[in-house]
């Protein structure tokens, strides 16, 4: 299914987050990261976020990180981002 | 901040989440729809806001997840209303106030005219207060609609009129229509323009009416300048006369002399440098004056704020003014001759500004100036050009014709 996705999103050249559940990352400066299409966070604590994707955990690493918002799909986490990788 | 009102309207709580598994927790929340918000780590625990109204759902979800949930503190509104609730003098006055704030929203508090030009505001709201729209009077009571159609019908001068409420404002809006053609009345007269003083003519310009003097002519005080008799012509043979209202501009080179004195001693305002402010509470046509300054004290006032409240649309019909005070002192004062001279003169050009009319210039000017031990005095000549032409009605029927080769009665002013 994911295979058929991808190639759709491919074929008929729109973004593929849109179609399957790719993860979209938007880092916003140095205080602001969101995470669209997320399967929920796996660790949180105040210097270190991880976070469930299709793809893999996306892990954000910083110091005072709040989730300021906390939805199905959607983390929206502030703070002092010091590096963003996936594990 | 309109998430953060929206939250406080319906009441969030803040809770301490602690356990073995809180990021179970926070994505199961999530995953309900639970609405939680600004989680923050704090060693074992987590801080969190949730929606007061998934409080319920939030224990149970925590019970599932092994989590144990404590509620630090409540906010918005609810809580605010239930604390309120228990305190039955806060609940009667918020009653009372609501009331009171009905009751006043029934009233109309000001009426507003707008787009009248020839007919006077006090004209409209005498006719409005005559039908019963006023300040004071209740608004249901009110015909709006009919009042608009009523202003129609009892000014002439108004084609449109609509009567429109605005919180506790009546706003008046009306249209007047446009200036009519020159239509000839029954009963209207004639007018010849007349030399309203003496001067020899620069130049004249006739729109309507036939001219009788030309550039150059001496002219005095009540000499014809332009005739509202029309010659009516067949080519070149008169046939007739026929009345108008003579209109144009005859522009004549006149002289004004005057005498300008300033004495030398005079009594002069200077400012002690204390200053003060009074208030001015204005009812309706009450005014109550608060913090007055004596009345043996001479100062100068200025306005510098005029508070007007009111709750939105609804104006609260009270009016505070703040009126600055500086307080100054009468001292007897000697000018020298140079400042008593640049007096009259500020004095002349105030003069000069008096006279120049829209379409005057002045062309030459003479000043003869006197001096004794107490005053300054100048004598001023001053030739200007000016319009001269002044309307006057004559006797004669506007549009009556005269074909009798009479020439018409040109002395029947």
């Amino acid at each position: 299914m994911k295979g058929v996705r991808k190639i759709i999103s491919e074929v008929i050249e729109i973004p593929s987050e849109t179609v399957g559940s790719c993860p979209l990352i938007t880092i916003a400066g140095k205080d602001k990261i969101i995470i669209e299409n997320s399967k929920g966070i796996a660790k949180y604590e105040s210097d270190i976020l991880r976070v469930n994707t299709s793809i893999g955990i996306a892990e954000v690493t910083g110091k005072n990180i709040v989730l300021k918002t906390m939805g199905p799909e959607c983390i929206i986490a502030e703070g002092i981002i010091e590096s963003f990788r996936f594990i | 901040m309109f998430w953060w009102l929206w939250n406080y309207l319906k009441g969030y709580v803040i809770i301490k989440v602690s356990g073995f598994s809180v990021e179970r927790f926070i994505n199961l929340s999530a995953l309900k729809g639970y609405i939680i918000w600004d989680i923050k780590s704090f060693g074992r625990d987590r801080m969190m806001k949730a929606s007061y109204k998934d409080i319920e759902n939030i224990f149970e979800t925590a019970k599932k997840c092994g989590c144990s949930v404590e509620v630090m503190e409540s906010y918005g509104l609810p809580f605010k209303a239930k604390k309120a609730g228990k305190k039955r003098v806060f609940s009667v006055g918020v009653i009372i106030f609501a009331l009171a704030i009905f009751i006043l929203t029934r009233f109309v508090w000001i009426v507003e005219v707008e787009g009248n030009k020839s007919v006077t505001d006090s004209e409209i709201l005498e006719f409005c207060k005559e039908n019963g729209v006023y300040p004071g009077s209740i608004i249901n009571r009110a015909d709006f609609r009919k009042l608009g159609q009523d202003i129609i019908i009892e000014f002439d001068s108004v084609n449109w009129a609509a009567v429109n409420i605005k919180g506790t404002k009546v706003i008046v809006s009306v249209s007047e229509k446009l200036p009519q053609m020159d239509i000839i009345e029954p009963g209207d007269y004639a007018s010849d323009i007349i030399a309203k003083k003496d001067g020899i003519i620069e130049s004249i310009m006739t729109e309507k009416g036939t001219a009788v003097v030309k550039a150059g002519d001496v002219v005095e005080k009540g000499d014809v300048l332009i005739e509202g008799q029309v010659i009516l012509k067949d080519g070149e043979v008169e046939t007739g006369r026929k009345y108008e209202k003579a209109q144009g501009t005859v522009m004549a080179k006149t002289a004004v002399e005057f005498e300008t004195r300033v004495n030398k001693n005079k009594a002069e305002n200077v400012l002690t440098g204390e200053t003060g402010k009074y208030y001015k509470v204005t009812l309706g046509e009450a005014v109550l004056t608060l913090f007055k300054p004596d009345e043996n004290k001479l100062y100068n006032e200025t306005t510098a704020r005029v508070i007007s409240p009111s709750i939105g649309d609804f104006k609260i019909p009270f009016d505070i003014e703040i009126i600055n005070t500086s307080f100054y002192e009468e001292k007897e004062k000697s000018l020298t001759s140079e400042e008593a001279l640049n007096e009259c003169y500020s004095i002349i050009e105030s003069k000069k500004e008096e006279l120049l009319n829209s379409n005057a210039f002045i062309t030459d000017q003479k000043d003869e100036i006197y001096e004794t031990d107490d005053e300054v005095i100048i004598h001023t000549y001053i030739s200007l050009i000016e319009n001269i032409g002044e309307e006057v009605t004559t006797n004669n029927i506007r549009g009556d014709m005269v074909t009798d080769g009479t020439k018409g009665d040109i002395n029947s002013r």
